[in-house]
């Protein structure tokens, strides 16, 4: 399958899922992020101070199976205006046996143009000032229980949207 | 590592959850999870009125939890309805689980706001539910268990329908992982 590698200006770097995952990779001294297959790199890129953005995306159908695609880019001010480059790099099977996959180039989110290409919800550290990011909060509230008849108290994870 | 996440599907009081992930499952009158039953269809009705299946419960559930988390997720359609004239099918999302009811054998009782009250809203016509349109599921995990909004729906069947099992319809989960 296709994993990430971040590389960090002072020469260190960490695969995908050891260590630090994606939301504590210390953004101030990356330097590159490379998306791999099978040991080999698809795609590097080299963030020059850039907004590094990181999805993966799946879509599971049932019966069916599921698709994997990568979403990888970067976010920048330009002229006070945001502008990214996005990559969508698709996990390609051949029965069992995965093969190279298959990129697409965009400039913005358009899931009309593809499906995979909505917008993610945005971390704090991908937007840039007036933009909106969202938080994880877990909560815990009464809902009553039809099954039960009576109500009780469920804890589930919310998301509240915030402007940086 | 991929977080694992699979569909359930769920029935009974308890409830009883069944894996749906890498199988279809019955939308028919009895609440119980099978791939094949026959012996609880829909009945056909001779008036203008609707007979419906028991409503079918379905959520995400995470068994290998992701690195970070799981979030941004939808449910939608082909958009395109195959099961043929007379049958509908209609849906919604819900923040609990509500047992399904009605006369197995027969129909079940109607999806509504009032019959299952976690319902978000009335239930709509699940193929308005598109990949360029999809229902947002509320919701997201950092963990293991079952996680966001479950995706409630319901087969409707009136007179114009043809006996027999209807074609299958597919219907996607789709999320993002860190």
């Amino acid at each position: 399958m296709v994993y990430w590698i971040a590389c960090y200006k002072n020469g260190s770097s960490i695969k995908q899922d050891e260590s630090q995952n994606y939301d504590n990779l210390d953004r101030n001294n990356l330097e590159a992020f490379i998306l791999m297959f099978e040991d080999k790199p698809v795609l590097t890129i080299w963030l020059d101070n850039k907004q590094l953005i990181w999805r993966l995306r799946r879509e599971i159908k049932p019966g069916l199976g599921e698709i994997r695609v990568h979403l990888v880019g970067w976010r920048e001010q330009v002229g006070g205006q945001v502008q990214q480059t996005l990559f969508y790099i698709f996990e390609q099977y051949d029965n069992e046996k995965e093969t190279f996959p298959i990129i697409h180039v965009s400039g913005k989110f358009d899931r009309e143009r593809n499906r995979f290409m909505n917008e993610p919800k945005f971390r704090e550290f991908e937007v840039f000032p007036g933009e909106i990011y969202y938080l994880n909060r877990k909560v815990k509230r009464m809902m009553f229980d039809d099954n039960l008849g009576v109500e009780r108290e469920v804890e589930e994870t919310i998301q509240e949207p915030h402007i940086k | 590592m991929v977080a694992t996440v699979i569909i359930l599907r769920k029935t009974g009081s308890g409830p009883t959850t069944s894996n749906i992930t890498s199988i279809n499952t019955r939308a028919n009158t009895t609440d119980i999870h099978s791939t094949a039953d026959t012996t609880a269809p829909i009945q056909i009705p001779t008036d203008t009125g609707t007979k419906r299946s028991f409503w079918v419960v379905t959520r995400l559930q995470c068994t290998v939890a992701p690195a970070s988390l799981i979030d941004n997720v939808e449910w939608y359609s082909d958009g395109s309805n195959t099961f043929g004239t007379g049958v509908a099918c209609k849906g919604n999302t819900g923040t609990s689980y509500t047992q399904a009811t009605g006369t197995t054998g027969d129909t079940g009782l109607q999806l509504t706001t009032g019959n299952y009250t976690s319902l978000t809203t009335d239930p709509v016509n699940v193929f308005t539910f598109t990949s360029a349109a999809p229902k947002v599921v509320a919701g997201s995990t950092s963990g293991t268990g079952e996680f966001a909004d479950s995706f409630i729906y319901q087969t409707e069947v009136t007179s114009d329908a043809s006996p027999g099992a209807t074609a299958q319809e597919t219907w996607t989960w789709r999320f993002d992982e860190t």
